[in-house]
C-alpha cells in the first residue's frame, strides 16, 4: 500500500490546537511560540487525507493550517487560513488531495 | 531677493527629504518590530496577574517605575489518548539600581530582583472533546439555530447518540427522538443544510469543505490549573531615628518565596477570561511605611564664600516587619467584540487578609493588542487602587517569534 509522510502545521496563538487525520488524532509538538506541527505517514490508496481541526482561544485570534507533503516528494498540500470565532473555537474539516 | 528665495526654497527641499527620510527608516524600524511581538502583558503595577496567555518570549517595560519583565511561557503541546504535556513558564524580573536594572550582579541577584516558575496542565476541569463530540455538538447547534430545540437535560443523551463516525439523517433523527426532540426528517435536512451541512438518508453527514464551523461550537469552556513558585530578592532603604546619627539611614535586605496555585478558565465565548490565584508569599509592609526625603547639608566655607552641598536620599520611616501571609488575586479580561479584540480589558482584585501587609486592592488596566493575536499586548495603562493609588505604563518589547 503507497503511503507519504505528511507535516500538519498550525501557526496562531492559540489557546489550543487539535488535529485529526482520518478520524485520528495527532500528537502535535509545539516550538514554544505560535507554531505546533506534527509529521504523519499516511496511506495514499484513496488519493487523499481527511483532515479536522479544533482551535480554541480569544476570539480574533488568526491561525493558518498548512499541510505538506516531505516524502517521496516536497510540496505543499493544502493552505487553510482562518481566525477563532465568537465562540472561542474553530472547527474545520477538508479533504486534502494528495496528487 | 531672488538668491534668497531659492536658498529657502532648497532648504525646505532639503529639510522634507530629511523628515521623508527619517519616516522612511522609522516606517523601516516599524515594519521589521511588527512581526516579531510581545504577549501575555496583563498584569498590574505590581507586577501582578493570573492570566497565562500564549505566546513564546516577551519583554516588557513598567515605564512609571523602570521594572523590566521577561517571560517565557512553553505551551505543552496536545497529545494522544486525553495525555497532554504540561505546559511550564519562566519569568524574571528587575527594577534599576543606578543607571542599570541588574537582574544579577556579579554572579548573585541584583537588589531588587524577582524570578518566578510555573508549570500548568490543560482541560484540568474541563473535558477536551473529541472530533465525533464536536460534529455532534456542531449539529445540534446548527438545528438549536434553525428552531429544532433539544432540551439541555437531554442534550447529552443526543450528543452519546451522536457520537457516531459515519452519521446520516436517520441517525440524526432516532438521536433527536431518544433525545425527546421528536421533527420530521424533512425538517432536520432543511435546517442542516441552511448551516451548509449536507446529510441525506444514506450518505454521511459532510459539513461543507473548509469551512469554519467554530460559531456552532458552543457550551466548551476550556480551562487550565498551574503551581507557580517563586523568589523576589529586594533591598529597602530605611530611616530611623532611634539608632545611632551616622546609622539612621540603612539599607535591608528582603528574601522572599512564595507559592500558588492559578486557575484560568476560558468560558463559553471567546471575548473573555478569568483567573483566580491563591498562595503563600513572604511579604513586608515597606510600602505602607512613610517615604521620607533624608537631606545631608555640609558646609564649606572658602575665601568668604559659603558652599552647601546637599545629599538627597529617599527612605522609608517606620517598623519594617515580615510575614509569611496567604493571599489571593483574581482578574477578569474582557476583549470587547466592538474592538476586533483589538483592547483588552483587565479588571483585577488582590488581596492579602492578614500578616504585616493586610490589604484589598482592585484595579483596572487597558491594553492595545496585536491584531489577529489578542493575547499578545502591546501596551497599556493599569491603576491600582487602594492605599497607595499606583499607575503604571506598559510597553512591549518584541522578540523571540517570528
Amino acid at each position: 500500500m503507497p503511503q507519504i509522510t505528511i507535516k500538519t502545521t498550525v501557526v496562531g496563538y492559540l489557546s489550543d490546537v487539535q488535529i485529526w487525520l482520518e478520524g485520528r488524532q495527532t500528537r502535535l509538538g509545539y516550538d514554544g511560540a505560535k507554531t505546533w506541527s506534527t509529521t504523519d505517514i499516511v496511506d495514499d490508496e484513496r488519493g487523499s487525507v481527511e483532515v479536522a481541526l479544533h482551535g480554541t482561544g480569544v476570539a480574533g485570534t488568526d491561525w493558518e493550517l498548512t499541510i505538506s507533503e516531505l516524502h517521496p516528494a516536497q510540496k505543499q498540500l493544502y493552505d487553510k487560513k482562518g481566525s477563532i470565532k465568537s465562540s472561542g473555537h474553530s472547527f474545520v474539516e477538508d479533504s486534502v488531495q494528495l496528487k | 531677493m531672488k538668491g534668497n528665495r531659492l536658498t529657502e526654497f532648497h532648504r525646505t527641499r532639503w529639510r522634507n527629504r530629511v523628515l521623508l527620510g527619517v519616516a522612511v527608516v522609522l516606517c523601516a524600524l516599524a515594519a521589521m518590530i511588527a512581526p516579531v511581538q510581545a504577549q501575555s502583558l496583563l498584569v498590574d503595577a505590581k507586577g501582578e496577574g493570573t492570566a497565562f496567555l500564549y505566546g513564546g518570549s516577551f519583554a516588557q517595560v513598567n515605564v512609571s517605575d523602570s521594572t523590566i519583565r521577561l517571560g517565557y511561557l512553553r505551551n505543552g503541546g496536545s497529545g494522544k489518548n486525553g495525555k497532554r504535556k504540561p505546559f511550564s513558564g519562566i519569568e524574571l524580573s528587575g527594577k534599576p539600581s543606578g543607571d542599570s536594572v541588574l537582574l544579577f550582579q556579579n554572579g548573585t541577584p541584583g537588589s531588587n530582583f524577582q524570578v518566578r516558575a510555573s508549570r500548568g496542565w490543560k482541560y484540568w476541569g474541563t473535558h477536551e472533546p473529541d472530533v465525533l463530540e464536536l460534529r455532534g455538538t456542531i449539529l445540534l447547534n446548527a438545528l438549536g439555530k434553525a428552531g429544532i430545540k433539544v432540551r439541555p437535560r437531554s442534550r447529552n443523551a443526543a450528543l452519546d447518540a451522536l457520537r457516531k463516525d459515519r452519521l446520516c439523517l436517520v441517525d440524526i433523527r432516532d438521536a433527536l427522538k431518544s433525545a425527546g426532540t421528536d421533527v420530521d426528517p424533512d425538517q432536520i435536512q432543511a435546517a442542516l443544510h441552511k448551516a451548509d451541512i449536507e446529510v441525506n438518508q444514506t450518505t454521511p453527514v459532510s459539513l461543507k469543505p473548509g469551512e469554519d464551523f467554530g460559531d456552532y461550537v458552543q457550551n466548551m469552556p476550556y480551562d487550565q490549573v498551574a503551581f507557580q513558585l517563586g523568589y523576589t530578592r529586594a533591598q529597602y532603604q530605611l530611616y530611623s531615628e532611634s539608632v545611632p546619627f551616622g546609622q539612621q539611614v540603612y539599607k535591608r535586605d528582603f528574601d522572599g518565596l512564595s507559592g500558588s496555585i492559578v486557575y484560568n478558565l476560558l468560558p463559553s465565548g471567546g471575548h473573555s477570561l478569568w483567573g483566580v490565584a491563591a498562595g503563600l508569599k513572604r511579604s513586608n509592609n515597606f510600602d505602607n511605611l512613610t517615604e521620607v526625603e533624608v537631606r545631608d547639608i555640609s558646609t564649606v566655607v572658602d575665601n568668604g564664600i559659603e558652599r552647601q552641598v546637599v545629599r538627597v536620599r529617599k527612605a522609608r520611616r517606620g517598623d519594617f516587619k515580615e510575614s509569611t501571609d496567604f493571599f489571593t488575586n483574581g482578574d477578569y479580561v474582557w476583549w470587547p467584540s466592538r474592538f476586533d479584540s483589538r483592547i483588552a480589558m483587565d479588571i483585577f482584585v488582590r488581596t492579602t487578609p492578614g500578616g504585616v501587609d493586610t490589604h484589598v486592592r482592585a484595579g483596572l488596566g487597558v491594553f492595545l493588542t496585536e491584531k489577529g493575536a489578542p493575547t499578545r499586548a502591546i501596551g497599556g495603562l493599569s491603576v491600582l487602587f487602594g492605599g497607595e493609588t499606583k499607575v503604571a505604563l506598559f510597553a512591549g518589547i518584541p522578540f523571540g517569534a517570528p
